[in-house]
C-alpha cells in the first residue's frame, strides 16, 4: 500500500513542480527575468505542496499504525518539535548559503540571489526530510549519507542527492563566455537543482514501482 | 633495486619534455626578417613609361636596380615623440579626454591635428610595442617570452634610420629604449619601471628635461616616454581618481611643447612634428598584455604648425594599425622605410604635399611591402597582392604620363585617387598575406611532438599496474619493458628513414624546425631515438608478451577504479574533467574556476565521507618494513569487494553511489573488531571542522587575488593592501604572515633551523622595508635593497647546507656503527650477535627515520623562506595560508581519510592543491599576470638566467610548495619511502602528460581559432612551463630518493645476511 503511495507521491510532486514552473514562465516573473522573485514564490508554493502531501502520508501512517519509519519514531506535530524543525530548516538555508559562498559566490554582492538559491535548495532537500522524518537533524543527515533502510529513506536519499548533483552540474555553464542572460548566478544552479529534483522524483517513482513488483512477485 | 623503475620514469620525463619542446617549436611560427637596413638606393624608380613595368625586376633585391628614383622631399624637420605608456584611446577621445586633456582635445576637435585610434598588435606589452612602433613589424609570439630580455634591436627600424641619416636624438623616459637603441642618443636619462608603486617620480624625471631641451636647438629628434599612467593603471585601474590629474599633467606637457615648437617653427625651414601616442592600452582592471579592445586601442595624435588653424584633418574613427607609424615617419622625414615594416603609411599626414609626392610615397611604401612579401613567400609573384601592386604601378605610370601631357587638374585628381586606392588595396593584400603566414604552422614538428607525447602517455598507462599496485623490487618483473636490441635498432632505422624522407620531400611536410640547421638535426635525432624506443616498446608489449597480461592489466585497472571510494573516484574524474575543460577557450581563460570548483567539491566529499580509523593508517604504513612494499588500499579493497560480492551479489548491485563508503565502513567494522560508528564521532567532528577551515581559507585566498578575465576587474583584498595609503596595514599583514609561518615551521625544525628561519624572515621584512614597500621607522633611505636581499639568500643557503649536513651526519654515524657491528659480529658468537643487531637495527632505523624527517622538513622550510623572499609582500599571506593548509591537511584531515594510505591518491590531491595555489597567487593563463619583479630581487641589474629562474620559482610557488609537502608527508609517514616516492613520481608524471598531450592536440585542432594568439598560445606556454617544472621536480625527487634508498638497502642487506 505504502509503496504504491510513494510512487504516486513522487509523480504527483514532479507534476506539481513542472506545472509551477510552467505557470511562472507564463506569468511575468519567470526564472530568467526575476530569478529572486521567482525562487521565492516557487519555494512557498512547492513547500505548501510538500506539506500537504506529507501531512497526508503521516496521517495514513498514523492510521495504519506503521508510523515508525524503520525504527525511527515519527513525532506528531507538536509545537516544540515544529519550532525545532523550523530552526533546522533555517539552519539548512544558512548552510546552503555558506556552501554557495565557499564555492565562490560573492560574499557582499548578490546576497539576495545567493539567499534565494539557498532557499530553493533547502526547500528541495531539507523540507522533504523535515516533513517525512520529523525534526531530528541527525536523522536527516544519516538518511542522506548512509544506506537507506526503507522506502521513504531511499526516496529521500535519491531526491536529495539528485538535487545536489543537479545544482553542482548547473555550475558548469557559468564561466563560459556565451554572454547569455541565463548564465548569470543563481539561474543555472537553480535550473540544475530543479531538473535534478524532478529527475530524482521520477527515479524514485520508478524505484518504488519496481520494488513493489519485486515484492509482489516474491509473495506469489 | 628500483633502478629499472627509476630509469623508466626518467626516460618518460625526458621524452615528455622533448615532445613538448618539439611541438612548441613547430607551433610558434618563425618570422623571416630581412637583415640589414634599407638605404635610399633601395628606392624604386618612379614608374615613367620608358621603364617597362613587366620587365622591371624588383628593385630592392636585384643586382641591376639601375638608378634609384628621386628622393621624397621631407615634410617635417624636427620630431618630438611623446609616448605615454598605456594611453588608451578613450583617455583622449572619450569623456576623460574632454575633462582632463582640454588643450589636446580642442586641437583634435578643431581639426588642427591629424588624429587616429591606433590599434596595437598583441602582445600588448611595452617592449614588443616599442619594437612594433619603431620597426613597423608584427612581433612574433616568441617576443613575449623574450620580453624580459632587452637586447639591442637589430631589425631595421626608424630610430636607426634617423641615426644613420645623421639626426641628433635625445631621449628621456623608460630605459627600455636605451637598451634597444644603445649609442643612438646624444643626451639621455633613463628611468626604470622598477618601482611600479611610483607614479610621480618617474614622470618628473622626464619632465624636468623638457624645458631645457626645448631651449636648445641642437637636436632633431626628441623622444619622451612617460611611465606614470601605466603605473597608476597597474596600481588602481583606469577608473582610479589618480588618472585624471595624470592626464591633465600630460596635457600640460603637450601644451608646453606644442606652443614652444610653434613659436620656433617660424624661424625654421621645415615645421616640427609632435607625436602623442600610447604604446598599448589598459584593460578595465588596469593590466595589459592581451588582445581585448581596451588593451589594443591607443591614442595617436600628430600635431604640427602645418595643421594648426583647422588645416589638419578630422579625427579618423576607424582604427589604423600602430605599425603604420614607422613608414609614416620615414616617408614624411624623407627616409627609407624600415625593411621589415608591415605598416601602411597614414595618408592624411601627406595631404598637404603635392599629388605626385603623395603617389610617390605610397609607391615606396608598397614597394617595400613587396620586399617583405618576397622574404616570406617562396613564390611571391603569384600572390594576388603582388599582381595588384603591378597593376598599381602601371596605373601610376599612366598618371605620370597624364601629368606631363597636361591634363586638367580635376581629372588628374580623380585618376590620382584611383591609383592611390589601387596601391592601398595591394598593400592591404600583402599585409594580410604576410600576417597570415606569420601564423603558419610547422605541422611536421607538431605531429612529431604530439606523437612523442601520446606514446609516453600510452607507455605510462601500460606501466600503471606496476606502479600503482605494488612495486616489486626485483629486476625480472621489468624485463618485460626492456626491448631487445634488434627490435630497437630496426625500429630506429624505420623511424629515421621515415623522418628523412619527410624532410626531403617536396610536399610541404619538410619541417623548417626539424630539418634544417645543426639544432634542428640534433632535435630530430633525439626525436627519432625516443620514437624508436617507444615504438619498439609498444611492439614488444603487443606482440611478444602475453596478450592476456595486457587485457588483465586493463581489467584490473578498471576494477581498481570501480572499487574506489567516492572522494578517490572524484580525484580521478577531476583530472579527466579538467583535461576536457581545456577544449573551451573561456574555460582556459577561467581555468582557476575549474580548480577552485574541483578543490571545493573534493573537500566537501572528504568532509562527508565516513571516517577512517586513525590507528589503521600507521599500521598500513609500518607494515611496509616487513612486507617490503606499501600495502595499498586498492588490493585490500578489491579483495574486500570480491568477498562482498560472493556474500551477497544483490546488495552490491543495488547500491549505487554510496556503495563503497558503506562497504569500507563494514570492512572497518569487521577488520578492527567491534568498532561502532559512535567511536568515530569526535574524530569525525574534528576532521569536519578542519575541512571547514580548509574551505574557508581557500575561499579567502580566492578573493585575495581575483584572476582570469571576467573577475579580474573586481577589487580584491590584495589590491586593497597594495594601495600606498594602506602601507601600515600591509606591513602588519606581512608581520602576521611571517609569525604564522614561523610558528608552524618551528614545530618541526630544530633550534638552528628555526633560528635561521627567524633570521631569514626578519631579513625579508627588512629588505621589503628598504625598497619602500613596507613601513619601518628605522629605515630612512630607500633603495633597491640589494644587500639585504643577498643576506637573505645567504641565510637560505646556510639553511640548506645545515639541512643536508644533518642527513650526512646520520649517514656517517650509521656507517661507523656498521663497522663496529661488523667487528663485534666477527668477534662474538652468532646467537649473541643476533639479539644485539636486531636491537641496534631497530634503534638505528628509528634514528634514521628521525633524521629523514628533519631533512625533508628542512628542505620544505628552505623553500618557504625562498618563496617568502620572492613573492610580493601581500602574497606572503598566501604563502602563510598555504603552509597552514598543509598543516591542517597533513595533521588533522589526511590521517583519517581513505586517501592517506594510497600514494597515488595522495599525490593527486597534492597536485590539485598545487594547481589551486598557483591561481591563489594571482596567476592566470595570460602572460600579463607574471610577476617579473621577482627576477630582480637582490640583483644589481638584469641577468637573464637568474631572472628567469627566480621568476619561475615565484610564479610556480604554489606547485613547488605542494610538491615538496608531498615529499614531507611521504618521508614522514612511510617507513620505506622510496617505493612510495616512485609511485608519487609516476602519478605526477601521468597527471601532467594527460593534460599536456590533450592540450597539444586541442591547439593543433584550434590553430585557426580567433583566440589562438590571445588564449591558446599563452596557455600552451604555461603548460609547457609547468611540464618543465614538473619534470625538474620529478628528477629532483628521484635524485633525493636515491641516497635514502641506498641506506635503506644497506640496512636490509646487513640485516638479512645475518
Ligand atoms: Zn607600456
Ligand atoms: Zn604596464
Amino acid at each position: 500500500m505504502r509503496m504504491r503511495n510513494l510512487a504516486n507521491l513522487c509523480l504527483l510532486r514532479a507534476t506539481a513542480l513542472l506545472s509551477l514552473w510552467l505557470l511562472s514562465t507564463l506569468s511575468s516573473c519567470s526564472l530568467l527575468q526575476k530569478p529572486t522573485v521567482f525562487l521565492r514564490y516557487f519555494c512557498v508554493a512547492y513547500g505548501a505542496v510538500q506539506l500537504h502531501v506529507s501531512v497526508d502520508v503521516q496521517k495514513k501512517n498514523n492510521a495504519t499504525n506503521a508510523g515508525a519509519v524503520s525504527g525511527r519514531p515519527v513525532k506528531g506535530w507538536k509545537i516544540s518539535s515544529f519550532v525545532k524543525g523550523f530552526l533546522f530548516f533555517l539552519l539548512s538555508i544558512l548552510s546552503f548559503h555558506v556552501i554557495a559562498v565557499l564555492y565562490g559566490a560573492p560574499l557582499q554582492e548578490d546576497t539576495e540571489e545567493t539567499f534565494s538559491w539557498a532557499l530553493l535548495m533547502a526547500t528541495l532537500t531539507a523540507l522533504p526530510c523535515w516533513c517525512m522524518l520529523g525534526s531530528r537533524l541527525e536523522t536527516w543527515v544519516a538518511v542522506v549519507l548512509n544506506r537507506p533502510e526503507s522506502e521513504i529513506e531511499s526516496f529521500l536519499q535519491t531526491t536529495v542527492l539528485c538535487t545536489v548533483v543537479g545544482a553542482w552540474l548547473g555550475a558548469f555553464p557559468i564561466p563560459l563566455d556565451w554572454d547569455r542572460p541565463w548564465q548569470v548566478w543563481p539561474i543555472p544552479c537553480s535550473v540544475g537543482a530543479l531538473l535534478g529534483h524532478t529527475g530524482g522524483l521520477v527515479l524514485s517513482a520508478i524505484q518504488a514501482k519496481r520494488h513493489r513488483l519485486d515484492t509482489t512477485r516474491k509473495m506469489v | 633495486m628500483y633502478k629499472s623503475h627509476t630509469a623508466f620514469l626518467l626516460v618518460c620525463v625526458v621524452i615528455q619534455v622533448l615532445g613538448v619542446v618539439i611541438f612548441l617549436k613547430g607551433f610558434i611560427p618563425v618570422k623571416n626578417a630581412v637583415p640589414g637596413h634599407a638605404t635610399l638606393l633601395d628606392l624604386p624608380p618612379e614608374p615613367w613609361e620608358n621603364h617597362t613595368v613587366a620587365s622591371q625586376s624588383h628593385g630592392a633585391h636585384s643586382e641591376d636596380s639601375g638608378n634609384p628614383g628621386p628622393l621624397l622631399p621631407p615634410i617635417f624637420g624636427r620630431l618630438v615623440i611623446m609616448l605615454v605608456d598605456a594611453m588608451r584611446a578613450d583617455f583622449m577621445y572619450g569623456d576623460s579626454g574632454k575633462n582632463f586633456m582640454p588643450y589636446t582635445r580642442a586641437l583634435v576637435d578643431s581639426n588642427s591635428s591629424v588624429s587616429f585610434i591606433a590599434k596595437a598588435h598583441p602582445p600588448t606589452v611595452t617592449m614588443p610595442r616599442i619594437k612594433g612602433l619603431t620597426t613597423g613589424s608584427i612581433p612574433g609570439f616568441v617576443d613575449i617570452a623574450l620580453n624580459l630580455d632587452s637586447k639591442a634591436l637589430v631589425e631595421d627600424n626608424i630610430i636607426t634610420q634617423m641615426y644613420r641619416a645623421g639626426r641628433r636624438m635625445v631621449f628621456y623616459g623608460d630605459d627600455t629604449w636605451l637598451k634597444l637603441f644603445p649609442d643612438h642618443f646624444v643626451r639621455y636619462d633613463g628611468t626604470t619601471s622598477f618601482f611600479v608603486t611610483d607614479y610621480t617620480e618617474v614622470d618628473n624625471n622626464v619632465t624636468r628635461h623638457v624645458a631645457p631641451e626645448l631651449s636648445r636647438t641642437d637636436w632633431d629628434v626628441m623622444i619622451l616616454h612617460y611611465l606614470g599612467l601605466d603605473h597608476i593603471g597597474h596600481l588602481a585601474g583606469p577608473a582610479s581618481p589618480l588618472v585624471g590629474p595624470k592626464l591633465r599633467e600630460m596635457d600640460k606637457i603637450v601644451e608646453t611643447i606644442h606652443t614652444t615648437v610653434m613659436e620656433q617653427d617660424s624661424e625654421r625651414d621645415l615645421p616640427t612634428l609632435l607625436v602623442l601616442c600610447g604604446d598599448h592600452g589598459m584593460s578595465n582592471a588596469g593590466s595589459h598584455g592581451g588582445a581585448s579592445a581596451p588593451e589594443t586601442l591607443t591614442t595617436l595624435v600628430f600635431l604640427s604648425s602645418l595643421f594648426s588653424g583647422g588645416k589638419g584633418s578630422s579625427h579618423v574613427t576607424s582604427p589604423v594599425y600602430q605599425t603604420g607609424l614607422a613608414p609614416t615617419l620615414a616617408l614624411t622625414f624623407g627616409l627609407p622605410v624600415p625593411q621589415n615594416s608591415l605598416g601602411q603609411v597614414m595618408t592624411p599626414l601627406l595631404a598637404r604635399s603635392s599629388a605626385r609626392d603623395q603617389l610617390r610615397a605610397v609607391q615606396i611604401n608598397a614597394h617595400q611591402l613587396v620586399g617583405v612579401l618576397q622574404a616570406n613567400m617562396a613564390e611571391f609573384d603569384r600572390e594576388p597582392g603582388y599582381q595588384l601592386y603591378q597593376q598599381a604601378v602601371k596605373m601610376h605610370s599612366g598618371w605620370l604620363k597624364a601629368l606631363v601631357s597636361g591634363e586638367s587638374v580635376t581629372s588628374l585628381e580623380t585618376l590620382g585617387q584611383r591609383v592611390s586606392q589601387q596601391y592601398s588595396r595591394a598593400m592591404e593584400s600583402i599585409v594580410d598575406r604576410v600576417a597570415a603566414s606569420l601564423s603558419e604552422y610547422d605541422m611536421h614538428a607538431m605531429v612529431v611532438g604530439i606523437t612523442l607525447l601520446v606514446q609516453v602517455l600510452f607507455i605510462l598507462l601500460v606501466a600503471s599496474r606496476q606502479f600503482l599496485t605494488e612495486i616489486v623490487p626485483v629486476a625480472e618483473a621489468w624485463m618485460v619493458y626492456i626491448p631487445p636490441p634488434a627490435l630497437l635498432l630496426s625500429s630506429f632505422f624505420l623511424v629515421l628513414s621515415a623522418h628523412v624522407s619527410l624532410c626531403t620531400s617536396t610536399t610541404g611536410w619538410a619541417s623548417a624546425e626539424l630539418c634544417s640547421g645543426p639544432a634542428g638535426w640534433l632535435m630530430s635525432l633525439a626525436a627519432v631515438i625516443s620514437t624508436s624506443v617507444c615504438v619498439s616498446l609498444m611492439i614488444k608489449l603487443f606482440f611478444l608478451t602475453d596478450g592476456k597480461a595486457l587485457i588483465s592489466a586493463a581489467s584490473h585497472g578498471l576494477h581498481m577504479c570501480c572499487s574506489l571510494p567516492l572522494e578517490a573516484l572524484f580525484l580521478l574524474a577531476g583530472v579527466v574533467l579538467h583535461t576536457v575543460s581545456l577544449g573551451s577557450s573561456s574555460l582556459v581563460e577561467e581555468e582557476h574556476q575549474t580548480w577552485y570548483f574541483l578543490q571545493t567539491t573534493l573537500f566537501f566529499l572528504i568532509m562527508m565521507s565516513n571516517p577512517q580509523p586513525s590507528h589503521q593508517q600507521p599500521i598500513a604504513c609500518e607494515d611496509t618494513t616487513t612486507t617490503s612494499s606499501p600495502i595499498d588500499m586498492y588490493t585490500q579493497r578489491i579483495s574486500l569487494s570480491e568477498r562482498e560480492q560472493k556474500d551477497d551479489g544483490k546488495t552490491v548491485k543495488k547500491t549505487s553511489t554510496k556503495k563503497e563508503s558503506t562497504l569500507f565502513e563494514q570492512n572497518v567494522r569487521s577488520g578492527c573488531g567491534a568498532l561502532s560508528r559512535q567511536d568515530f564521532v569526535p574524530e569525525r567532528l574534528r576532521r569536519m571542522v578542519a575541512v571547514l577551515v580548509l574551505l574557508l581559507t581557500s575561499r579567502l585566498l580566492r578573493s585575495w587575488n581575483q584572476t582570469g578575465i571576467v573577475m579580474a576587474d573586481r577589487p580584491d583584498i590584495g589590491d586593497w593592501f597594495v594601495r600606498p595609503e594602506n602601507k601600515i596595514y600591509l606591513s602588519s599583514l606581512v608581520v602576521a604572515s611571517f609569525l604564522v609561518i614561523f610558528i608552524l615551521q618551528w614545530r618541526t625544525c630544530d633550534f638552528t633551523s628555526s633560528l635561521l628561519l627567524g633570521l631569514g624572515l626578519i631579513g625579508i621584512y627588512h629588505y621589503r622595508a628598504k625598497t619602500g614597500v613596507l613601513a619601518a621607522p628605522w629605515i630612512l633611505h630607500t633603495d633597491k635593497g640589494i644587500f639585504e636581499a643577498r643576506l637573505v639568500y645567504l641565510v637560505i643557503i646556510i639553511h640548506l647546507c645545515w639541512t643536508c649536513l644533518g642527513l650526512l651526519k646520520t649517514w656517517t654515524q650509521h656507517l661507523q656503527t656498521e663497522n663496529v657491528e661488523n667487528f663485534t659480529a666477527n668477534r662474538d658468537g652468532i646467537q649473541e650477535n643476533d639479539l644485539r643487531t636486531t636491537q641496534s637495527f631497530n634503534k638505528e632505523n628509528k634514528n634514521w627515520k628521525d633524521s629523514r624527517k628533519t631533512f625533508v622538513d628542512g628542505l620544505f622550510t628552505t623553500l618557504v623562506l625562498l618563496e617568502a623572499l620572492l613573492l610580493r609582500p601581500h602574497n606572503t599571506t598566501v604563502l602563510a595560508v598555504t603552509v597552514f593548509q598543509q598543516y591542517l591537511l597533513h595533521e588533522l584531515v589526511l590521517p583519517w581519510t581513505v586517501l592517506s594510505p594510497s600514494v597515488p591518491l595522495l599525490s593527486l590531491l597534492h597536485v590539485w592543491m598545487g594547481q589551486a595555489a598557483f591561481y591563489f597567487q594571482g596567476n592566470s593563463n595570460s602572460i600579463a599576470t607574471i610577476d617579473i619583479s621577482a627576477g630582480y630581487v637582490g640583483m644589481e641589474d638584469y641577468v637573464q638566467e637568474v631572472a628567469g629562474m627566480l621568476t619561475c620559482l615565484s610564479t610556480y610557488a604554489g606547485p613547488f610548495l605542494w610538491f615538496s609537502s608531498l615529499l614531507v608527508f611521504i618521508a614522514k609517514r612511510y617507513s620505506r619511502p622510496y617505493p612510495a616516492l616512485l609511485q608519487a613520481c609516476f602519478t605526477i608524471i601521468i597527471t601532467r602528460t594527460l593534460p599536456v598531450t590533450a592540450y597539444t592536440v586541442i591547439t593543433t585542432m584550434q590553430r585557426y581559432h580567433l583566440f589562438v594568439w590571445s588564449v591558446f598560445s599563452p596557455k600552451l606556454l604555461y603548460e609547457a612551463m609547468l611540464t618543465a617544472v614538473t619534470a625538474a621536480v620529478v628528477v629532483l625527487i628521484l635524485c633525493l630518493g636515491v641516497p635514502l634508498q641506498m641506506i635503506g638497502t644497506i640496512h636490509k642487506l646487513t640485516h638479512t645476511t645475518r
